[in-house]
């Protein structure tokens, strides 16, 4: 059965179809508020939270085939409300001496995959949180999700020109900082 | 095209995300234009260090409807087959569980109950309980009860008769082994007086004067 299917079938009063679209979408909603939060405890709670509130909310979804980007609106929304109702973690700049101090000098040279795969994801994460909150969302949506520009566009309620511009500038940001951080394409895969 | 527009093409050309005419407009550029390639090239390393970044498997899984309840919703059907089967199961248990049979035959059903006698209770079509018939049953009840109930205290009583004798008679024996008892320590004791009595006339006769 397609997401559709399964939305359908819920809106008939299949409740138990609800089960299927959270196994499908689960996986990806997790990592994207992962990327978005930045904490792993706190993806787990948004993602449960995206899910109430799009259970109480399936039945009113007009346009079934494009529920993928209704989701990750309801992710997004329950992302930015919990950022304004929860005290902010205390935040850390992210320069260059941050980067050293944090990671240390053997930063993405353990002979471990377990201990790289972490700093990789570290370091990936702290490069996340330097950008701007409307810039992180685009390039997590289209990086890490695989969003076409299109629903991003119809995610964000914004034109997909902007998503372009958008892309454009954060992935120039980004370079920079990594230039920055000396950080390279090779030195992030791991080599047994 | 303005530089924004030109870097918003280049973002979709680097995503695939042109149609083929904007697809090859922009392929033509980038054949002239060393910086436009420069550029190009380094957005795509910055997005190769971003797949760095795997997808993780989230530390639990969710359930919203209960599975059962979902189950139910989703196979009525199944749900009352599944039902129905689970009572002819239970049914069936509970006849092997007591062993009864019951057999149709010619408009009479005989229930056999094995774990009590081979005797079939039998109730036919033709067998009319009436109100005589239930009283003389009654009756017949009534002074088989009262028979066994009179069996039962003549069994009783003879019992307790026979427990009363067994009892004395123990009582009896009891008594002639202490009287025995008693007897022998007497003589003994005495024997013991008469013993010591010689022993000392002995002592007596055998020890040495002190005036000599």
């Amino acid at each position: 059965m397609t997401e559709a299917d399964l939305i359908n079938a819920f809106k008939r009063g299949d409740r138990g179809a609800f089960n299927d679209l959270v196994r499908l979408w689960h996986p990806r909603i997790y990592n994207f508020v992962l990327r978005y939060a930045g904490d792993r405890d706190e993806a787990a709670d948004l993602a449960q939270q995206t899910f109430i509130r799009a259970y109480s909310a399936l039945s009113k979804l007009e346009n079934p085939e494009k529920s993928l980007t209704w989701i990750y609106q309801i992710a997004l929304n329950a992302s930015r409300d919990a950022g304004r109702t929860r005290q902010r973690r205390p935040t850390v700049d992210v320069d260059d001496e941050n980067i050293a101090a944090a990671l240390g000098d053997d930063v993405l040279s353990r002979p471990d995959a377990v201990a790289h795969e972490r700093d990789v994801r570290d370091l990936l994460n702290r490069a996340l949180q330097t950008l701007p909150e409307e810039q992180r969302v685009v390039v997590i949506m289209k990086e890490y999700e695989g969003l076409k520009l299109r629903e991003i566009a119809d995610a964000l309620d914004v034109s997909i020109n902007t998503v372009k511009s958008r892309l454009y500038r954060v992935l120039e940001s980004l370079k920079h900082l990594f230039e920055r951080w000396c950080i390279t394409e090779e030195m992030m895969r791991y080599d047994a | 095209m303005t530089p924004d527009e030109r870097n918003a093409q280049l973002i979709a050309y680097l995503y695939g995300e042109l149609d083929e005419h904007e697809r090859q407009e922009m392929e033509a550029f980038l054949a002239t234009n060393g910086e436009a390639r420069r550029s190009l090239e380094e957005l795509r390393r910055t997005r190769g260090v971003l797949g760095a970044w795997e997808d993780e498997t989230p530390p639990f899984g969710l359930t919203f409807v209960p599975e059962d309840a979902a189950a139910g919703a989703r196979r009525p059907v199944a749900w009352w087959w599944a039902s129905g089967l689970g009572v002819a199961i239970a049914a069936v248990l509970v006849l092997a569980f007591l062993r009864i049979d019951v057999t149709m035959s010619g408009g009479t059903m005989t229930v056999r109950m094995n774990w009590a006698e081979d005797t079939p209770v039998t109730a036919s079509s033709d067998s009319v309980l009436t109100e005589n018939r239930f009283v003389r049953y009654q009756e017949a009840y009534l002074e088989l009860t009262q028979d066994l109930i009179e069996a039962s205290e003549l069994r009783q009583r003879a019992a307790m008769i026979e427990f009363a004798r067994v009892l004395e008679a123990r009582r009896e024996e009891d008594l002639r082994q202490i009287g025995q008892g008693v007897r022998n320590v007497g003589q003994i004791a005495e024997r013991s007086y008469l013993q010591s009595g010689v022993l000392l006339t002995r002592w007596a006769q055998t020890r040495p004067s002190r005036r000599k």
